[in-house]
């Protein structure tokens, strides 16, 4: 379960400080696919940041399978990022000159996994995004599609139990884009992992089970979800 | 990450900018050469050194003088006093300078010091002319020969602990032809005739007739002949031509024992203020090859006046000189090797700007603070090596390939190198350029792994 419990991120001071989020409370069970959805500046990418650990809120705290991450130190919160979850970007962010291989591989070597395990989890990671037949393939030699495949095996080698999506079909056309929402959504079911999907696509957060609306820096509501609450402030 | 991780996938991110990583590591590599090149030389000459000095002298000897000029540390700039042992001596530069001389009375006073085992005059004798009947005649100098030194006979013989024989010289290989002889076997045994000039009279009465024969070459040359001493000298042996001879153009010196050499230096000098006059001995030290015993009697000769010098000491001072010349060329190559380090520092900031979002990720994957700046230090490790590399390989080829011509055209003789490469060396080197990379890293490994993932994340 990933619980924000009464989050608010500003960022500078007195007069300059601007609140990013302000209250957020939220509550993604485990297993499931949330969408935050919102424009540009409502917040949803700091929100995404500050559940991931890549930031710190200034006021409240995160909670990742009962494990408060501003309680951790940063060597623990490293050690957790690198075990427990994973990141899928816009920009793919693959290496171009290494190989399929080499691109996958990186987040087993980051979490220490054993040298003799690796070849066969990136082996698996490859295969469950079609891409088993492009191990040895330099990364830059791929199309934009293949490149997120890659990306996401790169997210699931580590087998975590919650992956970060931003905006992952932003830089893809509609096609491509659909194939890699299919397959995102394949393996949350088939991996049973967290998946939350920051997106202004209103088409893709659809196919979530819950949905996330950001504006201001605040949730404007939920959709879609049991267990998901909601409290927020006035700023 | 583990640090072999770490180092491969180092190794790996300079692969995405081969001609960049290449052209900083050429840098190195152009200071790695003279400096491996630089360490080649050094080790040539200071073995060659140690191999003149192994084969012409003996640990055991201190070389005695009476004078600091013969080691070159005279003030030659102050007025001295003059004392009837003074005599003309060039020093190391070639300029003609007085120094005082060892006499018999030195010479009695050296054995006379505890530890002195033997002494031995340094006399070497420069003949008017050594021939053979029938045959041409040539200059010839005679040295004396020292029992530790080292020679090859192509024919005959050297006795036991050293000795050459009495009226007997050791003959260069490069006369036996000339003096009519079929063969070095046939040389030894056989006899030459040296010709020694005597000191021409002296008083006024023979000063005014020899101005008057002046006048007349040929009369020059009957009074030449008559103020010379024939001399008969058995050859005992024929040397080959040697690689390690005590200096350079000493190359076709004949030697013979001391007792030899003393008395034709005494005909040469005989009424002359150079009689039993000497430049150095060598005074032997009982159990001198241990350094103390030798110490001891060296202090002890030093406090009756002389200058003492011992074959350790002389063995010093003449790779000092070369230790010198070769720190000379290290300066200009570290020069070299210190603008790299600017260059490294360079490639590193620009290779920390343009891999920003790869931080990023990597940050975000979990990827330790300190993990990301080792792998930009371990980048900089890997310049330093393929730098290290590229400069020392092309040294030791280049001069693999020089060597034997080098050696040629220096005359250093078969089995001698001016280039020594040492594996050892080449490896510390490159270690060492490694280190200095790590250093040259440094700043810009910092900044990597100081960056703010998400504000990575977002560069453009």
């Amino acid at each position: 379960m990933l619980e924000a419990k009464d989050v608010t991120k500003t960022y500078g001071k007195d007069e300059s400080a601007f609140t990013a989020l302000y209250k957020i409370d939220l509550v993604i069970p485990e297993g499931t696919t949330t969408a935050i959805i919102g424009k540009s500046g409502s917040g949803k990418s700091t929100l995404m940041h500050v559940m991931s650990g890549l930031d710190h809120p200034s006021d409240g705290e995160v909670v990742v399978a009962d494990k408060c991450l501003q309680s951790l130190k940063p060597k623990q919160m490293d050690a957790f990022r690198a075990t427990e979850m994973s990141f899928i970007f816009q920009a793919f962010f693959v290496e171009a000159n290494q190989t399929c291989f080499q691109n996958v591989m990186l987040p087993l070597e980051i979490a220490k996994v054993p040298k003799r395990n690796r070849r066969k989890k990136v082996e698996e990671a490859l295969k469950a995004v079609d891409l088993a037949d492009k191990i040895d393939v330099l990364a830059g030699n791929l199309s934009g599609g293949q490149k997120q495949r890659l990306a996401i095996a790169r997210a699931i080698v580590n087998k975590p139990k919650l992956i970060f999506a931003d905006e992952p079909t932003g830089n893809l056309d509609s096609t491509t884009g659909d194939l890699i929402i299919k397959l995102l959504f394949e393996l949350n079911k088939k991996l049973g992992c967290t998946l939350v999907i920051v997106t202004h696509d209103e088409e893709l957060a659809n196919m979530c089970k819950m949905k996330v609306y950001m504006k201001d820096g605040e949730i404007s509501s939920i959709n879609g979800a049991k267990q998901a609450t909601r409290k927020g402030g006035k700023k | 990450m583990i640090l072999r991780d770490i180092l491969s996938r180092s190794g790996r991110s300079l692969g995405s900018a081969k001609a960049r990583t290449l052209l900083t590591a050429s840098a190195i590599a152009v200071g790695t050469f003279a400096l491996t090149l630089t360490l080649a030389a050094s080790n040539g000459a200071t073995a060659f050194v140690n191999k003149v000095i192994s084969e012409n002298f003996d640990p055991a000897e201190l070389i005695v003088t009476k004078d600091k000029g013969i080691f070159g540390r005279t003030n030659t700039t102050k007025p001295r006093e003059y004392d009837p042992s003074f005599g003309t001596v060039a020093n190391g530069s070639g300029a003609s300078i007085q120094i005082k001389r060892v006499t018999d009375d030195d010479i009695a006073a050296i054995k006379s010091t505890k530890g002195v085992a033997t002494v031995r005059e340094g006399i070497t004798v420069n003949t008017r002319y050594m021939t053979r009947s029938g045959q041409k005649k040539y200059v010839a100098t005679i040295d004396t020969f020292s029992p530790a030194q080292k020679v090859e006979l192509q024919a005959g013989k050297v006795g036991a602990a050293g000795v050459v024989g009495e009226n007997a010289v050791l003959l260069p290989e490069a006369y036996v032809g000339p003096l009519g002889f079929s063969s070095a076997e046939d040389a030894v045994g056989k006899e030459i005739t040296v010709s020694i000039t005597k000191p021409l009279p002296s008083s006024p009465t023979d000063i005014a007739s020899l101005g008057a024969a002046a006048s007349s070459p040929e009369a020059l040359a009957r009074i030449s002949e008559q103020a010379s001493e024939q001399q008969t000298l058995k050859i005992a042996g024929v040397t080959k031509k040697s690689s390690t001879g005590q200096q350079p153009g000493t190359e076709l010196y004949l030697f013979a024992d001391a007792a030899t050499t003393r008395s034709l230096n005494d005909i040469a000098t005989l009424g002359t203020p150079n009689y039993r006059k000497y430049t150095y001995v060598f005074a032997r030290v009982e159990g001198g090859k241990d350094e103390a015993t030798l110490k001891i009697t060296q202090d002890l000769l030093k406090e009756k006046g002389f200058e003492v010098q011992s074959v350790k000491e002389t063995q010093q001072f003449l790779t000092s000189i070369i230790s010198i010349l070769q720190g000379i060329v290290a300066a200009f190559a570290l020069i070299a090797i210190i603008a790299s380090v600017f260059g490294i520092v360079n490639t590193m900031y620009i290779s920390v700007l343009q891999r920003t979002r790869e931080i990023g990720l990597m940050k975000a994957l979990g990827m330790r603070k300190r993990d990301i700046g080792r792998l930009f230090r371990f980048e900089a490790a890997w310049i330093g090596f393929i730098g290290g590399l590229i400069g020392s390989l092309i040294a030791v080829g280049l001069g693999a390939a020089l060597n034997p011509w080098i050696t040629k055209q220096l005359d250093l003789g078969k089995g001698n190198s001016l280039l020594i490469f040492r594996p050892g060396e080449i490896i510390m080197l490159i270690l060492i350029l490694m280190a200095i990379s790590i250093l040259a890293g440094w700043l810009p490994s910092r900044k990597a792994a100081k960056l703010d993932p998400i504000e990575a994340l977002r560069t453009e």
